[in-house]
């Protein structure tokens, strides 16, 4: 076998059952009745000795087989465990890490490792050795890797995008400067503070996992209390998110489980009759798409009784026409309505609700989205769609009854001139299609806006659920350049404004909103303009 | 009753803020628009490259700026974490120092977004409430395309 | 066509290892698993023709897979790889069904054989 290639991959592994093995050790001379801490112990000698034999790390191998053995005499109970067998594996893991970290530099291995065999032996047969070697590392070595207080990378992404804004300014300074340095210089900034960007960005990526790994305990609490056995399984617990992404997404995770477990899994009696297995199932199944992370939390519970959604948001006073005129797939979002999800009885006739506003809002502050399948019978599934990393994105400054707002670029199909006459009914012919077009001054309710001879519209794909893939001209004056803008999310008071997600601060310090397209479109969509 | 007063004076009415709570004042030609703004929502602006949701002062407390013309004098208060800006308008900002407000104490009363008066000199100053103040910002920006 | 197999290793070392033989031998390794439990799972969704247990892995150890396979009557080869030392663990397990080990330090010969040899058994 060619070992060459699997070097890093054998460093990664054995340095993680080195660190297992550590911990273990400390454990079990706390609590030496710990069997299970035995059991693994075992298995990080097993693996380590069997990666080293496979690529002919010979002196590792057969110490870690030395120790494999006495676990395995431990495992069966044919040797009871003394301190003095702690201290001899503890010694000897130090020259498990002292023959690694020579692997590592690419020095000889011949070392004599009798003296270790030795002491394990005589450890084994309870014969005490000679004081001297001590237990401690001959020297304290710093860790490659570092802990950084989460704020600092924070404040570190802040800057970088003012750095992004000042470049904005440097940028259309280069229009007007005939100076071929000052032009290269920008560029070169412009390069420069990219890839700081970039370095920041995949610092600040952490796996679900680290999120996920709290679940069992949450689901073990809240089963408990409701007497409900319930099966946790995570899949693609290993795709990475922003730090301040993941994080936000810890509550409403919380949120969507304890609805699971509380008003989805049926109790016992009635699993049984339904034919289902006896213990509910709950999976949490993490997917990346593109720039996106998805996120599904699917129980196998009753589901939710959309009729009685339906009714009970008739109740709580949205117009009945409005809601009967919705499909199925759009009554379940009501369950995301503040007056729904806070009121107790949902929670007993349609079995939802706890929070699920919160969830919403949530996932859509973090410029997400979030969508709710049921099936009668047979469970829910809460998928959240929320972006992989946070903050500064590509944008078209475009102005709208004279003032500026940003379109984020991934989202515009394209930019057309358009005459007067050409829209009728609020529709402009497009390829051959019906294109809508939205006067996005009256959408966002500003005055009035004058007539004009041309429109410039901005073409976007944008539509979420039912008008995904649908494409929507918005009507604005003009448009200027393409930033990279740095955007912050909105604050208290105005948290929850309609039509834009996130503001900017541009180079001149003006505050310019990114519009928020899926909400406007589905407001145009419905026609409420 | 200490620190220092910044006072806005409207015409026919003088509003008081405690100086500890102002975080600075921006004059500005133009408010930019906040969309779905109405009320006494005036608009926004950027405060050291803050974001910063801004209030119409006479609207709010029904009483024309004391001066006509001239560029928005912006109020910036930090209320807890969170900065609201209030627009003065071009009315005239002055201050009160400490000392000249020592001893004395509060008229009896209060009124919406004001929390009490006094009596300085013979003139009457209302104490600005800005919490009220950034609670009614909250409501009126959150009615607004709040459906599902 | 070549054959579907599905690697049970917890070490990603020798899942990566082992994939490379195979995909050198002409295999094509359609699914990988971290554990006993998780295998048996795979096995179930992938219906591949060959799968390799580890014998040592966390949550269900490869006998207990093998013996849980062979008990659904699939189609499948059972081929067991683990360290020396544990010959009464794939014993044992060639009683419950596997047809065939691998002794580790892996070595693409002793790998491609083994599995090759499958063949000769009428799969």
């Amino acid at each position: 076998m060619d070992t060459s290639k699997y070097k890093a991959l054998y460093l990664q592994e054995t340095n993680e059952h080195l660190l297992g093995i550590e911990k273990g050790l400390l454990a079990i001379e706390k609590d030496p009745a710990e069997a299970s801490v035995l059991d693994s112990l075992f298995r990080h000698y097993h693996s380590i000795k069997g990666m080293s034999a496979s690529m002919g790390y010979e002196p590792v191998m057969k110490l870690s087989h030395a120790q494999e053995d006495l676990l395995s005499l431990l495992r069966s109970k044919k040797l009871t465990l003394t301190t003095e067998i702690t201290s001899a594996l503890l010694y000897c893991l130090d020259a498990l890490k002292n023959l690694v970290k020579r692997v590592e530099e690419d020095l000889p291995l011949e070392v004599d490792i009798s003296p270790f065999v030795k002491r394990l032996k005589s450890a084994v047969e309870g014969r005490p050795v000679e004081a001297r070697e001590s237990a401690a590392p001959a020297e304290l070595k710093l860790s490659n890797v570092m802990k950084v207080e989460g704020k600092v990378f924070d404040d570190l992404l802040a800057t970088v995008g003012d750095l992004f804004m000042a470049l904005s300014s440097f940028k259309s300074l280069t229009h007007i400067s005939r100076s071929i340095e000052f032009k290269d210089s920008v560029y070169l900034l412009g390069k420069s503070i990219n890839s700081i960007h970039h370095s920041i960005l995949s610092a600040r990526m952490l796996p679900i996992e680290d999120l996920t790994e709290g679940l069992p305990r949450v689901i073990r609490d809240i089963s408990k209390q409701s007497g409900k056995k319930v099966e946790l399984k995570v899949e693609g617990a290993g795709i990475s998110l922003d730090r301040a992404i993941l994080e936000s997404l810890g509550a409403p995770m919380v949120h969507i489980i304890r609805n699971a477990v509380d008003h989805g899994i049926e109790p016992l009696t009635e699993r049984m009759q339904a034919g289902k297995s006896p213990e509910g199932n709950i999976t949490v199944r993490a997917s990346a798409k593109k720039d996106k992370v998805i996120i599904e939390v699917a129980d196998d519970g009753k589901g939710i009784d959309c009729d009685k959604v339906r009714e009970k948001a008739i109740k709580s006073g949205v117009p009945a026409e409005r809601v009967r005129a919705m499909t199925d797939r759009e009554a379940l979002m009501l369950v995301c309505l503040p007056g729904l999800s806070t009121a107790e009885a949902v929670t007993d006739t349609s079995g939802r609700g706890v929070g699920m506003d919160v969830v919403k809002e949530m996932t859509e502050g973090l410029g997400g989205a979030l969508v709710i399948e049921s099936a009668p019978g047979k469970g829910t599934k809460i998928i959240m769609e929320v972006p992989r990393t946070t903050s500064i994105i590509k944008t078209l400054l475009v102005r709208v009854e004279g003032e500026p707002f940003l379109i984020p670029i991934s989202k515009i199909e394209r930019v057309a001139e358009v005459r007067h006459e050409d829209i009728s009914d609020g529709v402009l012919k497009h390829n051959g299609a019906d294109l809508p077009v939205i006067p996005l001054g009256r959408l966002l309710g500003m005055e009035e806006e004058t007539e004009s001879p041309v429109y410039t519209v901005i073409i976007v794909e944008s539509g979420r659920d039912e008008n995904a893939g649908r494409l929507i001209g918005l009507r604005v004056d003009d448009f200027g350049d393409e930033m990279e803008a740095y955007i912050k999310p909105l604050v208290p008071p105005m948290s929850k404004l309609w039509g834009v997600s996130g503001i900017a601060v541009v180079g001149d310090g003006r505050p310019v909103f990114l519009l928020d397209l899926p909400q406007i479109v589905s407001k145009a969509a419905h026609g409420a303009y | 009753m200490d620190g220092d007063r910044l006072v806005i004076e409207l015409k026919g009415l003088n509003l008081g803020l405690g100086t500890k709570a102002v975080a600075g004042i921006v004059e500005t030609e133009k408010i930019p628009f906040m969309p779905g703004q109405s009320g006494f929502i005036a608009g926004i602006i950027s405060f050291r490259n803050e974001p910063v949701t801004v209030i119409d002062i006479p609207k709010a407390f029904g009483a024309a700026a004391g001066a006509e013309g001239g560029p928005h004098k912006v109020v910036v208060v930090k209320e807890k974490n969170r900065h609201l800006g209030l627009d003065a308008g071009s009315s005239a900002v002055s201050f009160l120092w400490e000392e000249e407000i020592k001893g004395l104490s509060p008229a009896q009363g209060g009124g919406k977004y004001i929390k009490e008066f006094i009596d300085v000199n013979g003139r009457s100053i209302g104490m600005i409430d800005s919490a009220a103040l950034f609670e009614e910002a909250v409501r009126i920006l959150s009615t607004e395309g709040s459906g599902v | 066509m070549s054959k579907r197999v599905v690697i049970a290793d917890d070490a990603a070392f020798f899942r990566t290892a082992l994939r490379e033989i195979l995909l050198k031998g002409g295999f094509d390794v359609v699914g990988e698993a971290t554990n006993g439990a998780d295998a048996f799972e795979k096995v179930q969704a992938l219906r591949p023709d060959i799968v390799i247990l580890d014998v040592v892995m966390p949550v269900k150890n490869g006998l207990e897979a093998a013996k849980e396979i062979s008990l659904l009557k699939l189609p499948i080869k059972i081929v067991m790889c683990t360290s020396l030392g544990y010959e009464p663990i794939v014993e044992e397990a060639m009683k419950a069904g596997a047809c065939a080990y691998i002794i580790k330090p892996l070595s693409e010969t002793k790998v491609l054989n083994t599995l090759n040899g499958l063949g000769a058994q009428g799969l």
